[in-house]
């Protein structure tokens, strides 16, 4: 049963994919004026022009282009960088292990400061505690990652002096990038934990246990944490995108060296071929968590029926 | 109480950016591009509130007049984006079959893209300006109302008042604008509020990254751009802008809040 699920899942992945490469291979076409000219400078020598012209497969007609891109990145080769000359996918999957190790810190910060955030909110429902964690959460929601960054560099690099400024060079430097990429989501987090136990709080079950007279600490988290916990694990896969979005702002804040710094610097070289393989690799990513997601959840909640 | 207090404060602060974008020129007498070389990236002081950027123009009117692009890009492109995720929506929910499963694959496809990547990448080709970015954000805003207002749709269009209104033969037209839509336009206006402050963060940011609007332009997200490499000596060049953004943003939030209180607790 479950794996028919997830074959089904998977081939419904396959069409937006496919759009997803599309509407990247076409987007270079949007460009106003000639690509070519762009990407190289209008004084750029006549020779290297129809080079690049030849390598990009610009001269000829836009279906067979189209073909050869779909063939091409099948094959796992979105050609080469126009500067470094070095393979796109090569450059990528260098940088990538710099995004992942940022992302995850960043959840697991999230985690370590919604979890009691949350509890304590719905436990503790319209007290004190509750109203000030509600107005941290909704604060985290509004504070743009490009403004924490540098908020949180003044106060811990600058003024403290305990953390340093940019780079990725030892533990401590992990710190500030992966507090900033969290915040957003340690707020929803936060919300969302809240939530959750408020409903399962509410529940009948919850009710037997506290008529059979069962510890206060035990319904707590054997009986009502680990129900609240399925929306939570949906939350973080879900979220797993606007931390892969976040990350670009976030690395370019802190010269993070992964691939959001890599997609911005490409962007300002217009290193076009460069540009389209970062944005695919972070979308089909993002795709595949989401149905990775979707997998855990049937798997954590036997309720739900394929 | 305290959250009447909020509330009302909110509510206030949005009408005050919102009187700045009109209005810019009764609040700061100063000209947001007037150099001052000889006081560049100076603190707070009397003349100067919130102090001076790299090119001594002053950043309280900076701001006051940043807020016409926040405001505007915001409720701009939201408006947009309701207007077609609302018609496309409809039609995919009322209609179904081909129409809308061809629909619901082109709303894959766009939320297969992560958070402002798809912005990032329009905005890299077509290059910065203002209708690109309304453009851009735009094309990543219609589809959350679309697949909202679908969903809706296709639960409503079973009720027994449609029902009726299809028996007396009205056109799908008057069906879908007269008793469907007044149904769900509360949800679409508690959506359409958080949007508006999405896409003001979305704006900053791609100002911020150097992709939305253009120097001399004055937009928040631009201005923590000029400034970012003066973190160390001048710390207020950066520290107000997004301030703003933040408490607009918040401001906004707060009154999405209320309004999905308000209206219906459970539906979002």
């Amino acid at each position: 049963m479950i794996i028919k699920y997830i074959l089904k899942r998977l081939v419904q992945v396959i069409p937006t994919i496919f759009g997803i490469i599309t509407l990247i291979f076409f987007s270079i076409h949007l460009i106003p004026g000639d690509p070519v000219d762009i990407m190289l400078g209008e004084n750029a020598l006549p020779i290297a022009k129809m080079e690049l012209k030849k390598n990009l497969n610009l001269d000829k007609p836009i279906i067979e282009q189209y073909l050869i891109y779909l063939k091409n990145i099948i094959f796992l080769n979105a050609g080469n960088s126009i500067f470094s000359h070095q393979p796109v996918f090569k450059e990528i999957l260098a940088r990538f292990p710099a995004t992942l190790q940022l992302t995850i810190l960043s959840i697991i910060i999230a985690i370590i400061i919604a979890l009691p955030l949350g509890i304590i909110s719905a436990v503790k429902k319209d007290s004190f505690i509750d109203f000030f964690s509600r107005i941290l959460s909704l604060s985290g929601i509004s504070i743009p990652n490009f403004w924490l960054g540098p908020m949180l560099i003044i106060l811990f690099s600058i003024w403290l002096n305990l953390l340093p400024v940019s780079g990725k060079d030892n533990f401590l430097s992990y710190i500030l990038p992966a507090l900033t990429l969290g915040s957003h989501l340690a707020a929803v987090l936060t919300r969302m934990i809240r939530t959750s136990m408020l409903d399962v709080l509410k529940e009948h079950y919850i009710l037997t246990a506290r008529a059979k007279g069962l510890n206060k600490f035990v319904i707590l988290f054997k009986h009502t944490f680990k129900n609240a916990l399925i929306p939570v694990i949906t939350i973080i896969g879900l979220q797993f995108g606007s931390l892969l979005s976040g990350s670009i702002i976030v690395e370019s804040v802190f010269a993070w060296p992964g691939i959001g710094k890599l997609l911005i610097t490409a962007i300002s070289t217009r290193d076009y071929p460069l540009v389209q393989s970062c944005v695919l690799f972070i979308s089909v990513l993002f795709v595949f968590v989401n149905l990775i997601t979707d997998i855990c959840y049937s798997f954590v909640d036997p309720r739900i029926k394929f | 109480m305290i959250k009447k207090f909020f509330l009302f404060f909110s509510f206030l602060i949005i009408l005050f950016f919102i009187f700045c974008s009109i209005f810019p020129h009764l609040i700061t007498s100063y000209n947001p591009d007037e150099q001052n070389l000889n006081e560049q990236l100076a603190p707070p002081n009397k003349k100067h509130i919130l102090g001076q950027d790299k090119l001594g123009r002053d950043i309280f009117s900076r701001i006051i007049y940043g807020s016409k692009i926040s405001i505007y890009i915001g409720f701009f492109t939201v408006f947009i984006s309701v207007i077609i995720g609302t018609i496309i929506g409809s039609i995919s929910g009322y209609f179904g079959g081909v129409v809308d499963n061809l629909i619901m694959r082109i709303t894959d496809i766009l939320l297969g893209f992560p958070g402002i990547i798809l912005a990032i990448l329009i905005m890299s080709v077509l290059g910065p300006g203002l209708n690109n970015i309304i453009i851009a954000l735009t094309l990543t805003g219609w589809v959350g109302f679309c697949r909202l207002v679908r969903g809706q749709v296709l639960s409503l269009k079973e009720r027994e008042y449609i029902v009726a209104a299809k028996v007396i033969s009205a056109s799908s037209f008057k069906i879908i604008f007269f008793h469907i839509l007044p149904n769900i336009i509360s949800i679409i206006i508690v959506k359409a509020t958080f949007d508006v402050a999405g896409v003001i963060i979305a704006e900053a940011s791609l100002s911020f990254l150097g992709l939305g609007t253009q120097p001399p332009t004055p937009s928040w997200g631009m201005m923590i751009n000029e400034s970012k490499q003066y973190i160390m000596i001048a710390p207020h060049t950066i520290i107000f802008p997004g301030l703003v953004v933040m408490i607009l943003v918040f401001a906004i939030n707060i009154v999405g809040d209320y309004l999905r209180d308000y209206f219906d607790p459970k539906s979002l």
